[in-house]
C-alpha cells in the first residue's frame, strides 16, 4: 500500500497579490481606478498649486475670442475671450468637492437613519414608532425626482453654491436611509447575529460591530456611484442656471455649458462644448467604472465569477503523514454502535 | 393560488389605497418647503414685479398658515391652480404639456426596453468576455453623460448630421389639426394625417433617444445581474434539453425569470426619466412639463411662476407614485409565488 | 443483434479552471441497447453525472471540453456535430430528467405549458416545420414511430371518460384542445390519477413527486429514443422515491426507450438497471447484469462499495469505510487510479491501466453484456472480506 498522505491547502496568496489578479480579471475597473486617482491628484494640484496646471485666471481676458484650439489655449477661448482649458480645470476641485461633500453628508446622515430604522424596527415600541416615521418621511422624499425637489429647494433657500449644495443634500439623505436599511433587514436575521445575542452581547454593539461590518460593502459601492451622480445633478442645476454663474469667479462645467447653449452661436465653435462635457463625462466615467467594478468585487453574487480567476494555481498538496503503521486507524463512521472502539 | 383575474383587482385595489398617504404626504412636504420663506417668497419668486403685485402677494402669505394651507388643498383639488406673474393659467398649461411629456417619456422607455434588454441578456452571455465589456462600456457612457450633455451634443451635432428636426415636436408651430389629446403623434393619427405623423415621429427621436441611451444603464445592468442568477438554474438546462433554440432558452425561459427583479428597478428608472425632461425638453423645446418646470423655476432667466412650480412639483411626484405602483403591479404579476389576495 | 442506441467509445472530458486541468471522465466505453436500462453508479464526483452530461453536449464547452472518444447516436458520432443540428437531437432523441426537480422545471410557467412545449418541439419536427427538415431526408429526424397498439391503449388508458374533461375546460387552453389531450395522456402516463386539476398549477405549488412525475411526462412527451436520468430520486423522500422508480421501471416496455440511469444509491440501481456500470475516479472499474455485480463483485472498489452500504436490520460493527479519500483529478494516480486505497495492490497496478475485461477468461473481449472489471486481480477479489 503506498505511503498514507494527507491533502494541505496551498498557502494563502499575498493580500496585493490577490488585488492584483482580481483587478487583472478586470481590467476595465483596473481602468477606473487608475483614472479616478489621476483626476484626483489632477484636483489636489489644481486647489493648491494652480500655478502649475492652469496658465489662466477664470475671467481674464487673452485678447483671443472664439480662438481654435492651439498650443497656447488647448480648448480655445470663448466669446469673452477667456481661455476655456482653465476654467475647465478650475472647476475641477469645485465639482469633485461638491461630490464627496454631499454624497458624504447624506451618507453620514441618511445611513445612521437607515441602521436605525432597520435594525430597531420591531412593531408597538417606542423605537418601533420612530422607525416607522422615519421610513413614511423617507418614502415621501423619495417621490420627488432629486433634481426638482432641489430646483424647489434652491428657490426657497436662495441661489448660488451654497443654498444649491444645500438643497442637494437635503434631498439626497433619503437614498441611503432606503439602501442601509435594505441591508440591515437582509443581516438583521442571519444566525451568527443570533448567536452572538446569545452571547450576552448588547443590541448596540452588535448594530456597530457586526450589522454595520456586512452592510459596509453595498454601501461603498453606492458610494462610489453617487460621487458622479451627485455631481451630474449639481452641474445640471447649474446648466439651468439656478447655481453657479458663468462667466464667473468660480467656474463650473454645467454653467459653462448652460452659458454656452443659450448666447453662443455654438455649432460653429464644437470644442466649447466638448471642454466642460468631456471634463465631467470623464470624471463621471471613472467613478462609474470603478464603482461597477467594485460591484462586481464585494456583491457576494458576483464574486464566484471571481474566485476562479484569483484561486491559487498549485492544487493541494499531497504531504506524506508522519506517523507510522501499516495500516491507518480505521475511521469510524456515523454512530459506530461498538462502544469500545476509538472515537 | 390566489391568481384569477378578479383576484388582480384586488391586489391593485390594495396597492392603490396604500399610496393614498404617500400622496399625502407628498402633497403636505410640497407645502412646507415651498411656504419656508414666508416673508421672502414673494421678493424671491417675482424679483421683477411691481409694487402693487408684491403688496397683493405679500397680503396673501401673511395669512394664519392653517388658512394658507386651507386655502392651498382647496385649489389644489378644485382645479384652480393659480396663475403666473403674467397670468396665465397654471392647470390649463399643464394639461397641455403633460401628454407631452407622457409621450416622450413613453418613446423612452420603448427604446430602453428593446435595446437595453436585450444587450443586458447578451451581457450576460458573454459574462467575463469583450461582449460583456463592450456592453458595460456603452451603459455606463450613457449613464456617465449628464442630461444636458447628451441633449446639447445631440441637438448641436448629432440631429444636423443625420438630418433629425431638433426643435419641438412639429415641424410648424401649431399643427394643422386640433390637438385633442396632446400627444403629438397620436394627434396627427387620428387627424389621418400622415406626412404630420411621420414628422411627429421624426420629432421625437432624438429627444427620446438622448433619455433612452442616459438612463438605459440600470436596467441592462439589473438584467445583467439576474441573467447571470437565472442561467446555471437547472430549469435553463431543462429547456435546452427540450431542443429548444438558444433563442428561445434566452428569451422565453431565463429572460421571463430575471425580469422579476428588473421590475424593481422601474421606480428608480421612472424618476431618472423625469428629471431628465426638465433638460431635454428645454434643449429640443419639446412642449411638455418638463420645459415648464425649466421655466416655472426661472431656468435660463426667464420669470419665475411660483404656483407652477408647485404644481409641477406636485405633479412629477405623483409620476414617480404612479410609476412604481405599476412596478409593483408588473412584479406581482411576473412573479408566480405573488399570491395576489 | 440490434443496433445499440448509444454508443459511447472512449470518452475523455476534462475541465480547465484556474485551479488545473481536471480528467472528470477518462476512457469510458458504454453501449445502451433499445429498451434496456443501464445504471452508473458511483461516489460524488467520479463523473458519472459530468459522463451524463456530455452525452446531450450539455456541458459548457469553455471549463469543459471533450478530449478524445466518439458519442456515436442511432448511428451518427455527437462530438463533431455543430450545435445547430445537436439541438435536433435533444428533446426528440435524447431527453432527460434531472435531480431538483423543483429547479428544474421553470418555476414561471403553469404545468400545462411546460408539458406542451415539449409536445409542440416534437409536432414541428415531425410536420417538417422545423428549418432543418428541408425536404429529403434527414438523418436527424429522430421522432419515434407511431405507437403501437399495446402501448395506445395503455396512453389512453384514461381514467376520464373523453367527454367529462371539456367541462373542466379553462378559458385560455379551448383553442388548443388536442394539445391538451396529449399533455392529459402523458400525465396519465405518469400515474397522475386527476391530471386535470394540476394543469393550471405552478411547480411551487405541487409536491415533490408531483414535480419529478411532470419531469418524467415532460421528457417522455417528446418520445425520445434515449432517455437520461441524473439522479432522479436523489431529491426525493424514501416512499416517494419507490413510487417513482416503480413508475420508471413499468414505463420502461411502454415507451419503448433505453435509459441511462446515474445514481449513487446502490439500491437504487439495483431495483432498476438491466446492467450497471462502475465508476471510479473517472473510469469505468466494473460493468455486468446487475445482478452478478452487485452479487459477486469483482474489483476491489465494487466490494468495498458494497460493503459500506449500511444495512439496516443488521448489527454489524462499525460503518465501514473506504480508508483514504477520492483523488484529485488533476493528478490522479499513475496506473490503476484505485492502488492508493486498495487492499490488492501490487507494483503492476502502478504500470499500465488495467483494461475493462470480461472476468471470465474464456470469454473473448469485445462480447457483449459480460460481466467485465478492470482489475489486475478479479479473481482474487471474492476472496476479500
Amino acid at each position: 500500500m503506498a505511503a498514507p498522505t494527507r491533502t494541505v491547502a496551498p498557502r494563502p496568496d499575498h493580500p496585493v497579490l490577490v488585488f492584483w489578479r482580481v483587478m487583472k480579471a478586470n481590467p476595465l475597473s483596473l481602468f477606473g481606478f487608475l483614472l479616478v486617482a489621476v483626476i484626483g491628484i489632477t484636483a489636489v494640484v489644481v486647489l493648491v498649486a494652480p500655478h502649475l496646471l492652469v496658465p489662466y485666471a477664470p475671467q481674464q481676458e487673452t485678447g483671443a475670442i472664439f480662438a481654435s484650439p492651439s498650443w497656447q489655449h488647448p480648448l480655445g477661448t470663448d466669446a469673452l475671450g477667456y481661455d476655456a482649458y482653465s476654467n475647465v480645470m478650475l472647476a475641477l476641485p469645485l465639482d469633485l468637492g461638491i461630490g464627496f461633500a454631499v454624497a458624504g453628508s447624506a451618507l453620514l446622515l441618511g445611513g445612521t437613519l437607515g441602521l436605525i430604522a432597520g435594525f430597531f424596527d420591531t412593531p408597538g415600541t417606542g423605537s418601533g414608532w420612530l422607525s416607522l416615521s422615519i421610513m413614511r418621511v423617507t418614502d415621501i422624499f423619495l417621490s420627488f425626482p432629486s433634481l426638482i425637489l432641489a430646483l424647489a429647494l434652491t428657490r426657497v433657500l436662495g441661489l448660488g453654491v451654497g443654498p444649491t449644495v444645500l438643497a442637494i443634500s437635503l434631498t439626497w439623505w433619503p437614498y441611503y436611509v432606503r439602501l442601509v436599511r435594505g441591508e440591515v433587514l437582509a443581516v438583521k436575521h442571519l444566525p451568527y447575529i443570533n448567536a452572538a445575542r446569545a452571547a450576552g452581547v448588547t443590541e448596540g454593539r452588535i448594530l456597530l460591530r457586526h450589522v454595520v461590518r456586512n452592510v459596509l460593502e453595498p454601501v461603498v459601492v453606492f458610494f462610489t456611484l453617487d460621487v458622479g451622480t451627485v455631481l451630474v445633478t449639481y452641474s445640471t442645476i447649474a446648466f439651468i442656471g439656478v447655481a453657479s454663474r458663468y462667466p464667473g469667479p468660480q467656474p463650473e462645467w454645467g454653467a459653462m455649458l448652460g452659458y454656452y447653449q443659450q448666447t453662443e452661436p455654438i455649432s460653429a465653435y464644437p470644442w466649447l462644448i466638448l471642454a466642460p462635457g468631456l471634463a465631467v463625462f470623464v470624471t463621471v466615467f471613472a467613478f462609474s467604472l470603478l464603482g461597477d467594478g467594485l460591484r462586481d468585487i464585494l456583491d457576494p453574487r458576483t464574486r464566484r465569477a471571481f474566485v476562479r480567476s484569483v484561486a491559487p494555481h498549485e492544487p493541494p498538496k499531497e504531504v506524506p503523514v508522519a506517523e507510522p503503521g501499516p495500516e491507518p486507524a480505521p475511521p469510524t463512521g456515523i454512530g459506530a454502535s461498538d462502544p469500545g472502539a476509538s472515537g | 393560488m390566489g391568481r384569477s383575474p378578479s383576484d388582480l383587482l384586488l391586489f391593485i385595489g390594495k396597492r392603490l389605497l396604500q399610496l393614498l398617504p404617500v400622496l399625502l404626504g407628498v402633497i403636505l412636504l410640497t407645502f412646507v418647503v415651498s411656504h419656508l420663506r414666508l416673508t421672502g417668497i414673494c421678493n424671491e419668486w417675482y424679483p421683477k414685479a411691481g409694487s402693487a403685485t408684491i403688496a397683493a402677494c405679500n397680503a396673501k402669505y401673511s395669512q394664519p398658515i392653517a388658512t394658507q394651507l386651507v386655502v392651498y388643498f382647496e385649489s389644489l383639488l378644485g382645479g384652480n391652480w393659480g396663475a403666473s406673474i403674467s397670468g396665465v393659467q397654471v392647470f390649463p398649461a399643464i394639461s397641455a404639456a403633460l401628454p407631452e411629456t407622457v409621450e416622450l417619456v413613453l418613446a423612452s422607455l420603448f427604446l430602453m426596453v428593446v435595446i437595453g434588454i436585450p444587450l443586458g441578456v447578451i451581457a450576460a452571455q458573454y459574462a467575463g468576455r469583450w461582449g460583456d465589456h463592450l456592453v458595460r462600456i456603452f451603459y455606463l457612457s450613457g449613464w456617465a453623460t449628464p442630461t444636458y450633455l447628451g441633449a446639447v451634443v445631440a441637438a448641436v451635432f448629432i440631429g444636423p448630421y443625420l438630418g433629425l428636426p431638433t426643435r419641438g415636436d412639429f415641424s410648424t408651430v401649431s399643427p394643422p389639426f386640433p390637438q385633442r389629446t396632446h400627444m403629438s403623434v397620436l394627434d396627427a393619427l387620428l387627424a389621418l394625417n400622415l406626412p404630420y405623423t411621420f414628422d411627429a415621429i421624426a420629432h421625437l427621436i432624438l429627444p427620446a433617444a438622448v433619455l433612452a441611451f442616459i438612463n438605459m444603464g440600470i436596467a441592462t445592468r439589473m438584467t445583467r445581474a439576474s441573467m447571470l442568477e437565472v442561467l446555471p438554474l437547472d430549469y435553463v438546462r431543462s429547456a435546452r434539453m427540450k431542443g429548444l433554440s438558444e433563442f428561445w432558452v434566452l428569451y422565453k425561459h431565463a429572460l421571463r425569470n430575471a425580469l422579476i427583479t428588473t421590475t424593481t428597478v422601474l421606480g428608480i428608472t421612472a424618476g431618472g426619466l423625469l428629471a431628465g425632461t426638465v433638460v431635454v425638453e428645454e434643449v429640443f423645446n419639446w412642449p411638455g412639463i418638463g420645459l415648464y418646470a425649466y421655466s416655472s423655476i426661472g431656468g435660463g432667466g426667464s420669470v419665475p411662476n411660483f404656483d407652477g412650480a408647485i404644481a409641477v412639483v406636485i405633479m412629477f411626484a405623483i409620476a414617480v407614485v404612479v410609476a412604481n405602483l405599476v412596478a409593483d403591479i408588473l412584479y406581482g404579476v411576473l412573479d408566480p409565488r405573488v399570491d395576489w389576495r | 443483434m440490434t443496433e445499440p442506441v448509444l454508443d459511447v467509445q472512449d470518452l475523455s472530458i476534462t475541465y480547465t479552471v484556474g485551479a488545473g486541468v481536471f480528467q472528470a471522465v477518462s476512457g469510458v466505453s458504454l453501449k445502451i441497447f433499445p429498451r434496456r436500462v443501464v445504471g452508473i453508479v458511483g461516489e460524488t464526483g467520479c463523473g458519472k453525472s459530468t459522463l451524463a452530461q456530455a452525452i446531450p453536449r450539455l456541458l459548457p464547452e469553455p471549463p469543459a471540453s471533450i478530449g478524445s472518444g466518439r458519442i456515436i447516436f442511432r448511428g451518427t458520432d455527437l462530438v463533431p456535430l455543430p450545435k445547430r443540428q445537436l439541438r435536433m437531437v435533444r428533446g426528440t432523441g435524447i431527453g432527460m430528467i434531472f435531480q431538483e426537480p423543483l429547479n428544474s422545471l421553470n418555476p414561471a410557467f403553469r404545468v400545462y405549458d411546460q408539458i406542451v412545449e415539449s409536445i409542440q418541439v416534437r409536432h414541428y419536427r415531425e410536420m417538417g416545420w422545423t428549418r432543418s427538415f428541408q425536404g429529403g431526408e434527414n438523418p436527424f429526424d429522430y421522432s419515434k414511430p407511431p405507437i403501437t397498439a399495446s402501448a395506445a391503449t395503455s396512453l389512453t388508458r384514461a381514467v376520464v371518460p373523453a367527454g367529462a374533461a371539456e367541462e373542466l375546460v379553462r378559458d385560455r387552453l379551448q383553442s388548443r384542445s388536442d394539445y391538451r389531450r396529449e399533455v392529459l395522456e402523458y400525465l396519465r402516463l405518469v400515474r397522475i390519477n386527476d391530471p386535470e386539476t394540476i394543469l393550471g398549477l405552478y411547480p411551487h405549488e405541487l409536491s415533490g413527486g408531483m414535480r419529478q412525475r411532470i419531469m418524467i411526462a415532460m421528457a417522455l412527451s417528446a418520445k425520445p429514443s434515449l432517455l437520461i436520468a441524473d439522479e432522479p430520486t436523489s431529491a426525493l423522500d424514501v416512499t416517494i422515491q419507490a413510487q417513482v422508480l416503480t413508475l420508471m421501471k413499468e414505463l420502461i416496455d411502454e415507451v419503448d426507450a433505453a435509459i441511462l440511469f446515474i445514481s449513487h444509491d446502490l439500491g437504487v440501481i439495483a431495483e432498476t438497471a438491466d446492467e450497471v456500470g462502475v465508476m471510479y475516479a473517472g473510469r469505468l472499474v466494473e460493468y455486468g447484469p446487475v445482478a452478478e455485480v452487485f452479487q459477486s463483485p469483482r474489483h476491489p472498489y465494487t466490494k468495498a462499495l458494497l460493503r459500506a452500504a449500511p444495512s439496516t436490520y443488521k448489527s454489524e460493527g462499525p460503518l465501514h469505510s473506504i480508508a483514504g479519500s477520492v483523488p484529485n483529478l488533476s493528478r490522479p494516480p499513475a496506473g490503476c487510479r484505485f492502488h492508493p486505497r486498495c487492499p490488492l495492490v501490487q507494483e503492476v497496478c502502478r504500470g499500465a491501466p488495467p483494461p475493462l475485461d470480461p472476468v471470465d477468461p474464456k470469454v473473448p473481449k469485445g462480447a457483449e453484456g459480460v460481466h467485465r472489471s478492470a482489475c489486475y486481480f478479479a479473481a482474487e477479489v471474492p476472496t476479500l472480506p
